[in-house]
């Protein structure tokens, strides 16, 4: 990336995106076979910034949308969740990000393994807060995760493709 | 050129069906620690036992913190009232040995479980 100042600009688009669809999200019916779980839309925007950008910048972009997203909604104590369930997220697709690079693994599994690791942090955390308890949630969470994250890696794969390469221009 | 780029794409590749697999896997394996002889109700709030009885006994429980009416008749346990905004935790029914219903923003966890089942021993690798 040769201008800084562009690389600054189309972070903050990216990050204003995925703080709005994290909103957005919020304000959904968030029940899905009777289990409230999220389907991660703001997870596009990690995968997407992971892919073109950098680890770097994708996990700026994790914090600021999870905390600008809890700020907006007015939920603080979603906060918790969404940081926790974003940050184990980045990580699990940041160390697959070789493997893509390599083309051994598609943006969907990538995906599915993130989608994972977001609902394994955001049940880590209703744990912590509620009791252990909430780990019975498990198997359905998990099995959730893999129809919720190839949604998200198929989106991202749309604008990884159609989208114009922002880099270059 | 670009086109068979982009449907490219889309393939799966080995390892997504690997790590599909393993979370399938996962899944089904969890599924073994969870108790199945449906007969103990457990009521919580902020982590704390607020009430533990049969299934079979019919009672209603109100919440001392937040507003949340625990409804135990005829076998199963639903949320009848709540304060919180989403109302959320009604809407999701009865609770199950694998589906507790919860009202996150009071906290308020209601937990079906074996007989001598004690919640705290519930863990997951």
């Amino acid at each position: 990336m040769k201008s800084n100042t562009k690389h600054i600009a189309i972070l903050g688009i990216l990050i204003a995106a995925a703080t709005a669809v994290h909103y957005i999200e919020g304000l959904l019916p968030s029940l899905i076979l009777g289990v409230p779980i999220k389907l991660g839309l703001a997870n596009i925007f990690t995968l997407y910034t992971l892919i073109k950008f950098s680890r770097r910048d994708a996990l700026i972009l994790t914090v600021l949308k999870s905390i600008l997203g809890s700020f907006l909604s007015g939920a603080i104590s979603g906060m918790l969740y969404s940081l926790t369930g974003g940050m184990l997220a980045f990580l699990a697709m940041s160390m697959l990000l070789e493997l893509y690079i390599k083309k051994r693994i598609s943006a969907i599994g990538m995906s599915v393994c993130g989608s994972f690791f977001f609902n394994l942090g955001q049940l880590v955390v209703g744990s912590f807060l509620n009791g252990p308890a909430m780990l019975l949630y498990f198997p359905l969470m998990s099995i959730l995760s893999i129809p919720t994250g190839f949604f998200v890696g198929l989106i991202t794969t749309l604008m990884l493709t159609k989208l114009p390469d922002i880099r270059k221009e | 050129m670009k086109e068979s780029n982009s449907k490219k794409a889309y393939k799966l590749k080995p390892l997504d069906f690997l790590i599909i697999a393993a979370i399938i896997a996962l899944s089904f394996i969890s599924l073994l620690f969870i108790p199945k002889n449906a007969e103990t109700v457990t009521v919580m709030q902020h982590g704390k036992v607020l009430y533990r009885g049969d299934l079979s006994t019919d009672i209603v429980i109100v919440t001392p913190d937040g507003k949340n009416e625990i409804t135990i008749k005829d076998g199963v346990a639903y949320m009848s009232e709540a304060d919180c905004k989403d109302k959320l935790c009604i809407k999701m029914g009865a609770a199950t040995t694998f589906r507790p219903v919860t009202c996150l923003p009071n906290e308020v966890i209601i937990i079906i479980s074996g007989k001598s089942d004690d919640v705290d021993g519930v863990t997951f690798g």
